[in-house]
């Protein structure tokens, strides 16, 4: 497409600068309108939460596209295939796309060349006019789209740290529990064990954590033992300063009461 | 007005040129400025700028719906969303070369494009990351999921396996019944094939299945009916493909736990 610029006329004014007064007033309301409509979506003022996640998630389609593949994640968890999308679901983000991405840059960059175009020419400005009124639209849809970005993606990176990390800690933590279970299996059968299979013949009295599960790439493992109980300590191998500790009592059940998380655990 | 005692002569009646009711009839163009007239004939809001937009619009619309339906159905929104991403970042620089011109001061023209690279790259960002994260998110739930059913599987197939061995050597010396006869004791008179699992709720997908007896071994699996396991071609004992197995052996020695898939 080729453009065809307009030539000033020979009356019209000198090109001024784009960031006049007006402009700038013009600027500065349509940004704090934009944030206090942010703020009161986003911070669910007035109780609109419904109405602020729905426009979180309106604005940015990948926000759209995210709690999807969550969602899905969670039917899988439960053992459902998750299901082919529908056509209201997917012209839901294809119309948040529109809206914020092609629409409101359109309606505001070309509005914003026509006003400057007519001031330009000398025409003074309104916001009554179809083209203010076209630019007063996309500009409004594109600050909604672009005030919050920057924010927004520091927030996000900052909420993914956290959440990996988080999931890191907890993953290790789960792992060191399925080992407990381990360990308390082979304490128990110790216990039951004749001394002349290697067992303690009722006690737990002479039991060593077996070669190759007191070091794993979990935690590290000690177990205390007395006759009738046995209480086993990890210590993280990931974060040294977490630990988890547990005792077994003579009928190889866990103690419940017994359970202590400390550190990265806590 | 037609009969009525206010009716103005034909020749007098105001004519308009649009229906706006902001308009003078520009019969009275002697009240109008020149300015404002020539405004309203050279740059109709509407007119030749607002075509161009139209075009601009449908343009976009139309190349970023087609991407976007391209890949097809699935579960997610994703497919569709990467793919009109490419029509949509053209697009959007094609709209930022073309408008972001003269008359737009230089000044302007810099301020914009600086605003444009920066909420590009933030978006680029939260797009790509958000992407990256819910997979991620997703892959955790199903890795989630394993170790709970292998944690629970763990937990209880030793348990009734490790009670059968402390009775059996609570006996004494003198066994007056053998590990077989002590196990289907406490569990019923089980046989091979049968699920020693007691379902925690409705819907409770897991099995530990009673593979084979002998009177001093007894094998149980543990299965899941949908938890998937290390190998996806793994053939599961109950007819499945790729699913969760584990095996506990019980002999007079003691117990041994392996994990199959």
């Amino acid at each position: 497409m080729n453009q065809k610029t307009e030539v000033p006329r020979a009356d019209s004014p000198a090109q001024t600068s784009e960031f006049s007064p007006d402009a700038v007033r013009i600027l500065v309301a349509l940004t704090v309108s934009t944030l206090i409509l942010v703020f009161v979506f986003e911070r669910n003022v007035f109780n609109l939460n419904l109405y602020g996640r729905y426009l979180h998630s309106f604005i940015f389609p990948w926000v759209l596209a995210g709690g999807q593949t969550i969602g899905n994640g969670l039917h899988e968890f439960s053992g459902e295939t998750p299901a082919v999308l529908s056509l209201a679901e997917r012209l839901e983000a294809l119309l948040s796309l529109m809206i914020g991405f092609v629409i409101g840059p359109t309606l505001f960059f070309f509005g914003w060349q026509h006003k400057r175009k007519e001031r330009a020419s000398g025409s003074a400005d309104s916001v009554l006019k179809g083209s203010g009124v076209i630019f007063t639209i996309g500009a409004i849809l594109t600050f909604l789209i672009a005030l919050p970005s920057v924010p927004a993606a520091l927030m996000r990176a900052n909420a993914e740290h956290q959440l990996r990390n988080a999931q890191a800690i907890q993953s290790n933590k789960d792992a060191i529990i399925n080992e407990f279970d381990v360990l308390a299996n082979s304490a128990f059968q110790f216990r039951i064990l004749p001394h002349e299979l290697g067992g303690g013949s009722g006690s737990f009295v002479g039991y060593v954590i077996p070669h190759g599960m007191s070091d794993t790439e979990e935690a590290s493992y000690i177990a205390m033992v007395s006759a009738d109980t046995i209480a086993f300590q990890a210590r993280s191998a990931k974060y040294p300063s977490a630990t988890a500790r547990c005792v077994l009592n003579k009928e190889g059940n866990f103690v419940p009461t017994e359970w202590r998380y400390n550190g990265d655990f806590e | 007005m037609k009969g009525s005692k206010f009716a103005l002569p034909k020749d007098r009646l105001p004519i308009y040129r649009s229906r706006s009711r902001f308009d003078s009839p520009i019969n009275q163009r002697s009240t109008i400025s020149a300015t404002i007239l020539r405004r309203r004939r050279d740059t109709p809001a509407f007119g030749k700028g607002g075509r161009m937009i139209v075009l601009w619009l449908l343009t976009g619309i139309a190349a970023v719906s087609v991407a976007y339906f391209l890949p097809g159905n699935s579960p997610e929104l994703w497919p569709g969303l990467n793919a009109a991403a490419i029509p949509l970042i053209l697009y959007l620089l094609a709209l930022f070369f073309y408008t972001l011109r003269n008359p737009i001061t230089r000044k302007a023209r810099i301020i914009a494009w600086a605003a444009i690279l920066l909420v590009g790259a933030a978006d680029a960002w939260s797009w790509v990351g958000m992407d990256e994260e819910t997979h991620w998110q997703h892959d955790q739930l199903i890795r989630i999921r394993e170790v709970i059913v292998r944690g629970i599987m763990q937990s209880q197939i030793p348990d009734a396996l490790l009670k059968t061995l402390e009775t059996y050597y609570q006996q004494g010396p003198q066994k007056k019944e053998t590990l077989l006869q002590v196990f289907q004791r406490l569990n019923q008179h089980v046989t091979v094939g049968t699920n020693l699992h007691k379902p925690d709720f409705a819907g409770d997908s897991l099995a530990y299945i009673v593979r084979s007896l002998s009177d001093n071994q007894i094998v149980v699996l543990g299965l899941h009916t949908y938890c998937t396991g290390k190998r996806a071609d793994f053939k599961n004992y109950n007819g499945l493909t790729g699913m969760v197995q584990v095996k506990c052996t019980l002999t007079e020695k003691g117990l041994t736990y392996e994990s199959e898939n």
